[in-house]
C-alpha cells in the first residue's frame, strides 16, 4: 500500500535533486531557484559549531550510566512494584 | 522563501559546483571529529545481563490492523489507532477498552495522547489532524466534539502534542511537517526541506527545548528549530526510507530506524551518525525505535514479527522478543519506563515487561 507514496512525490523529488547535483536542464527559473536554497541552506549546516565525536559519545555513556539506576527496563523492579509484573503472592483472588 | 534572481556570474552550473564544493566541505568537517567510534569508548563498561522480558497484557478488540499508539502521562493509559479507522483508548493495567470513536477515513496512520490525558488526536488518510476530547461519560458520542486542526495535502503519518494541549506538531506524505494551534486551527509554522514523504517526528524532550527531528523518504533526518521553521542539521546516511525518529532521553541525540534494516544513533553535538545497529541476519525494515528511561537500551519493532532490543552504547543486540503474528508496527516505552507497548499488524497490542 505504501508504493503509491513514492511514485506520488518521485517527480518533484527528482527535479529537485537534479536541480542540486546532476543539473542537466537548461537554466529554467524554479531549478535556480531549488538550487540557491540548496546552497543556502548548506552554507547554513557548514556553520554549525560540532564536537568531537569522543567527547560526544563520553557524554552519552555517562547519560546512561547516571541513569542506570532508575531505569525500570534495565535493571528491573521487584514484582511488587511493577504494575505490569504479577505480583508473587497474588492477592486479588 | 523568496526566490532571488540571478547574481552576476551565477549559473546553475556555478550553483550546482558551490553545492558540491559545501557538500565535501561539510563531510570533512565531520570526518576531522570522528576521532573514535561510540561503541570503543563503551569497551570498558560491563555487558548486559540477560533480560527476561515477556508479554504482560495483550490488547485484542482491534479489527485491523494497529498502526500507532502512544501512552497517556498517567502512565497506564494508551490510545491506538488502527486501518479500519477505529481509535481506541485503552487502560493497558486492566485491558478495558475506555474509549473508542470511529474516524471517516481507513488506514489512521497517526495517534497522540494529549499532555493533560484530556484528550487525543488522530488522522491518516483524510490528510487531516484532528482532536478528540476524551469525556468522562462512557456513553457521550465522542465523534460529536471533534475538532479538525491540520490540514495537509497528503496523509497525515505522524502527529505529536508539543508541551501543552493547546499546540500540535504534524508530519505528512506531502513532504512537510507544521505546527498548528489547537483551539483555531491556525498555522503557526510550516517546515520545507524534505523532497518526500515525512514519516516520523520527535519533539527534544527538555522543557524549554524548541527543537524536533524529522525522518522520511528521502533517507534524511532533518533537525528543525520550532520558531524559525529554520531547519539546523540534517542527517543522511541511511539507505532507504526513515521510518521512524526518537531522541534519546538527553536530548543530545535520535535513533531512526529504516526500511534498510538498520537502526542508527545520530548525536547532534557531534553532527554526525554515531553508531549503526544492525545485523546479517536482520533483513527487514525497522518501523519503529524507542528507548528505554537511561537511553541504554533500544527498543526496535521490525516487519519480520519481532521487536528486537539493543545495547545502545556497545551497538550488540541484547534480546530478541518474539509473540507477534505480523509486522510490529509501533513500539513505545511508558512515561515512568517500567513497560513498553508495541502495536502490531496482527491487530493486537502488547505490553512488556
Amino acid at each position: 500500500m505504501f508504493r503509491f507514496r513514492r511514485a506520488l512525490l518521485q517527480t518533484s523529488a527528482n527535479s529537485l535533486r537534479t536541480a542540486g547535483i546532476m543539473s542537466n536542464n537548461n537554466a529554467s527559473s524554479s531549478s535556480v531557484a531549488v538550487a540557491q536554497k540548496a546552497v543556502k541552506q548548506l552554507r547554513l549546516e557548514a556553520k554549525i559549531r560540532r564536537i568531537n565525536v569522543s567527547q560526544a559519545a563520553t557524554d552519552l555513556k555517562n547519560f546512561c550510566l547516571q541513569n542506570a539506576h532508575k531505569d525500570p527496563l534495565l535493571v528491573g523492579v521487584p514484582s511488587s512494584d511493577n504494575p505490569f509484573r504479577p505480583p508473587k503472592s497474588c492477592g486479588l483472588l | 522563501m523568496a526566490c532571488q534572481g540571478l547574481a552576476k556570474g551565477e549559473t546553475t552550473n556555478t550553483l550546482k559546483a558551490e553545492s558540491e564544493s559545501l557538500k565535501a566541505k561539510l563531510e570533512e568537517e565531520r570526518a576531522k571529529l570522528h576521532d573514535v567510534e561510540l561503541h570503543q569508548v563503551a569497551e570498558k563498561i560491563d555487558a548486559l545481563g540477560q533480560f527476561v522480558m515477556k508479554t504482560r497484557r495483550t490488547l485484542k478488540g482491534h479489527g485491523n490492523k494497529v498502526l500507532c499508539m502512544d501512552w497517556c502521562r498517567d502512565k497506564r493509559r494508551i490510545v491506538s489507532s488502527s486501518q479500519d479507522g477505529k481509535v481506541i483508548v485503552w487502560d493497558a493495567y486492566t485491558t478495558n477498552k475506555e474509549h473508542a470513536v470511529t474516524m471517516p477515513c481507513t488506514w489512521v496512520m497517526a495517534c497522540a495522547y494529549a499532555p493533560s490525558g484530556c484528550a487525543v488526536a488522530c488522522g491518516g488518510l483524510d490528510n487531516k489532524c484532528s482532536v478528540y476530547p476524551l469525556s468522562l461519560d462512557k456513553n457521550e458520542n465522542l465523534a460529536a466534539k471533534k475538532k479538525s486542526v491540520a490540514m495537509h495535502t497528503n496523509y497525515l503519518s505522524s502527529c505529536s502534542f508539543t508541551n501543552s494541549d493547546m499546540q500540535i506538531l504534524t508530519s505528512s506524505g506531502d513532504g512537510t511537517c507544521a505546527l498548528w494551534d489547537v483551539e483555531s486551527g491556525q498555522l503557526l509554522q510550516s517546515f520545507h526541506g524534505h523532497s518526500a514523504d515525512v514519516l516520523s517526528l520527535d519533539l527534544a524532550p527538555s522543557e524549554t527545548g524548541n527543537t524536533f527531528v524529522s525522518g522520511g523518504c528521502d533517507k534524511k533526518a532533518n533537525v528543525w528549530d520550532m520558531r524559525s521553521g529554520q531547519n539546523v542539521q540534517s542527517f543522511e546516511t541511511h539507505e532507504s526510507d526513515i521510518n521512524n525518529v526518537k531522541y534519546y532521553p538527553s536530548g543530545d541525540a535520535f535513533a531512526t530506524g529504516s526500511d534498510d534494516a538498520t537502526c542508527r544513533l545520530y548525536d547532534l553535538r557531534a553532527d554526525r551518525e554515531v553508531a549503526i545497529y544492525s545485523k546479517d541476519s536482520i533483513i527487514f525494515g525497522a518501523s519503529s525505535v524507542d528507548f528505554s528511561l537511561s537511553g541504554r537500551l533500544l527498543f526496535a519493532g521490525y516487519n519480520d514479527y519481532t521487536i528486537n532490543v539493543w545495547d545502545v552504547l556497545k551497538g550488540t543486540r541484547v534480546a530478541i522478543l518474539f509473540g507477534h503474528e505480523n509486522r510490529v508496527s509501533t513500539v513505545r516505552v511508558s512515561p515512568d519506563g517500567t513497560a513498553f507497548c508495541s502495536g502490531s499488524w496482527d491487530n493486537t497490542l502488547r505490553i512488556w515487561a
